[in-house]
């Protein structure tokens, strides 16, 4: 199967705020935006319970009322009401991912964590949770560091990153739709795929270990980072091990200061059971920065997800 | 190998070691047995992680620390996996001090992850305990090379694996020699009090097992220093790297006050060593009867008033607990003998520990009964046997205050 990120287009919101002010009885979901855009929450607030008054239940309203409650910082309200939500509508990552930034925001990462992961094993393909899922991972992995290594001395405390880089999802459908239709292209479930399926915990155990390859190069952990490689490893060119190896070393050795980033990685199951993961690799160096799109051919071996060949492009 | 970021390469290569990696799928349910709960849970962790079931390993391990926030090596783990996830590094705002307690915190791993399966296997027993008396309840086994203290209850004279625990050592090492080398010494103790916490700074944790050491063959061997505990952890961590100590033996306070509950205080024999020989029963009563054997000949020719083969027990560098070397310990035992006309003792309780860090010796302690035609006594006695070059088992330390 194939697993994109796709940015969830951003549906524009100013052409409901010239509405706004002619309509005045009957209050729209394109009001309500409107507000939530402007900051405006205590008068969403208010609307979003007389349009639920109209249409009891409805998905969009409740969406738009917690973020308003959130926004009126009734954060207990707002959990309340996500997490609603979230059980009504378990297919859908927005209640999860703000759950998560709400819950972060109260510094309970694990729970933010746990909300997001669960939002992103139903709905995979959504970069703003996958981007605060890394946050919340580095403010854990922070303050775990702290307690294992930190000392009652203030100097070794490692200063926490406050979460500023979050996003609200913007909301749980087109506005204005009602009743709302079917997402245009959702990504395929992995049960829809009619060959070669990876599973979901072969898929998190593959981004895992393609993220550890990435820590190891950039940590320039020559070993470390060669023993992601499996023994039949191919370097191509006619290369041979040997020579692919201190070729390597070489680069891997050389002292300056380099960082790996993957992004977008999509795995698909080829047919004699090993992966292709397509990703976008962005090297940074004091010398030398490129971003090119690249796969890895991989393979499970006892020791886990090893590198059969590694290649540049995305073809 | 492994470098400054180790615990994640670790968890990777956990898997690489084949032979660990078998262990660790054939017994993970006698290790939970064994093992403390939260060690056996840190384990769990590991080897989920070490299968690639990130998922299950994580959130085992976030229910851990939320239990138990001060198990450092747990927040470790937990921190090392979360960095694996997000792809970010935290090495650069990591100190230097912070780099020395994380390695720290890798040799614990190490050696907790070492010994995820006991090395204890049925029909098997340490070597150091060739001889078990009824008046002792318990045993402990500190193996000071491999962090781990072993606590045996006697099961009519067979020592008998309750639990195993990973402890932390001197940062010296083993074999104290001199005061303040920061050394857990090696030999045979036993627990000679118990102070408990109203007592105790909060260094020491939950309570403290104070043992006798210098016993009487450290001080014959002009050995110094004083005031080695068995001890918990302040209530701010959960437990203390490997070498952490002044020479004491550091056990985290759970597995202290399970250790407490069980041992005798003023009794309970505390065997330290560096690595531990375990052996069949069989082998293990071989050798007890050949000890006893010379024994009971030392027995029956102080009975028969045969001082000449009697002195034969005593090696020459002998030295009794008053100070007299061979000659004038032979020279007081004539005196002695010759106003003997009949003379009777009886020993009960006898245990036999193999010494360890000293060659084919064995500490002998039992109860002696003594009665004669014009004197009676009964006392407690120690004494250190070793075999010469001749292999003949001779008596090099006697006292009646170990």
């Amino acid at each position: 199967m194939t697993r994109r990120i796709v940015p969830k287009p951003f549906v524009p919101l100013v052409g409901a705020l010239i509405f706004v002010t002619c309509v005045a009885s009957a209050v729209t979901l394109d009001d309500l935006h409107g507000d939530i855009d402007a900051g405006k929450y205590d008068a969403a607030a208010r609307q979003s319970k007389a349009y639920l008054d109209d249409h009891p239940g409805n998905r969009d309203a409740r969406f738009l009322q917690a973020r308003a409650l959130a926004g009126q910082g009734h954060i207990a309200e707002a959990i309340s009401e996500y997490e609603s939500l979230a059980a009504d509508f378990p297919t859908r990552v927005e209640p999860a991912n703000n759950l998560a930034v709400l819950y972060a925001d109260k510094g309970e990462y694990d729970k933010a964590r746990k909300w997001l992961e669960k939002g992103l094993a139903t709905q995979p393909a959504y970069a703003t949770a996958h981007n605060n899922l890394g946050d919340v991972y580095t403010a854990l992995a922070e303050l775990a560091y702290r307690k294992a290594l930190g000392t009652d001395d203030n100097d070794s405390r490692l200063p926490l990153t406050m979460l500023d880089r979050l996003y609200y999802a913007q909301e749980s459908v087109a506005p204005g739709s009602e009743p709302a239709p079917a997402p245009a292209k959702r990504p395929a479930t992995p049960e829809t795929n009619k060959n070669n399926t990876v599973s979901a915990e072969a898929s998190r155990s593959i981004i895992q270990t393609l993220r550890a390859w990435a820590l190891a190069w950039s940590s320039q952990d020559f070993d470390a980072y060669t023993d992601f490689y499996a023994d039949e490893y191919d370097p191509g060119d006619g290369m041979s091990r040997a020579q692919w190896l201190s070729l390597r070393r070489a680069r891997l050795g050389t002292p300056e200061d380099i960082h790996i980033s993957i992004e977008d990685p999509s795995i698909t199951g080829l047919a004699n059971g090993s992966v292709r993961v397509n990703f976008t690799q962005e090297y940074e160096s004091p010398r030398y920065n490129d971003r090119v799109d690249k796969h890895l051919i991989m393979q499970r071996t006892p020791a886990g997800w090893r590198i059969l060949r590694e290649a540049s492009g995305s073809d | 190998m492994l470098r400054a970021r180790p615990l994640l390469l670790f968890l990777i290569l956990c898997c690489w070691v084949p032979a660990l990696a078998a262990a660790a799928s054939e017994a993970p349910d006698d290790a939970a047995r064994v093992h403390s709960s939260a060690e056996a849970q840190l384990l769990s962790v590991l080897n989920l992680a070490q299968k690639g079931e990130y998922d299950t390993a994580i959130n085992n391990l976030s229910d851990l620390i939320e239990i138990r926030p001060n198990f450092r090596l747990a927040q470790l783990v937990y921190g090392e996996l979360m960095v694996a996830r997000s792809g970010r590094s935290l090495d650069p705002a990591i100190s230097e001090k912070m780099r020395d307690q994380r390695e720290a915190l890798l040799d614990e791993a190490k050696t907790r992850w070492a010994h995820r399966v006991s090395a204890a296997t049925e029909g098997h027993v340490p070597a150091s305990i060739l001889q078990l008396a009824p008046e002792y309840d318990n045993v402990v086994v500190v193996d000071l090379s491999n962090n781990r203290l072993y606590l045996f209850e006697n099961e009519q004279g067979v020592p008998h694996l309750i639990s195993d625990f990973y402890t932390t050592i001197g940062r010296g090492g083993a074999g104290k020699q001199v005061e303040g080398d920061m050394r857990t010494p090696i030999g045979v103790y036993k627990i000679t009090r118990y102070i408990n916490d109203d007592g105790l700074p909060e260094l020491y944790g939950v309570g403290a097992l104070p043992v006798n050491y210098p016993n009487a063959l450290d001080r014959a061997r002009g050995r110094t220093g004083y005031g080695i505990w068995l001890h918990g952890v302040p209530r701010t961590t959960y437990s203390r790297t490997p070498r952490a100590s002044e020479g004491c033996v550091v056990i985290a306070n759970d597995d202290f006050e399970m250790i407490r509950e069980h041992v005798t205080i003023g009794t309970t024999p505390v065997i330290m060593t560096t690595g531990i020989d375990w052996m069949p029963i069989a082998e293990v009563e071989k050798q007890r009867s050949m000890l006893l054997s010379a024994i009971e000949s030392w027995q029956h020719s102080w009975q028969a008033i045969d001082t000449e083969s009697y002195l034969a027990y005593y090696s020459p560098d002998f030295v009794s607990d008053k100070g007299l070397d061979k000659a004038a310990f032979a020279t007081r035992k004539k005196q002695v003998n010759a106003s003997k006309t009949k003379i009777e003792v009886d020993l009960s309780n006898v245990s036999i520990f193999r010494y360890p860090g000293e060659d084919e010796m064995v500490k002998v302690t039992f109860n002696q009964d003594y009665s004669s035609n014009n004197y009676e006594a009964e006392d407690r006695k120690t004494q250190y046997w070793q075999r010469n070059d001749e292999g003949k088992w001779q008596i090099v330390l006697e006292t009646e205050e170990d």
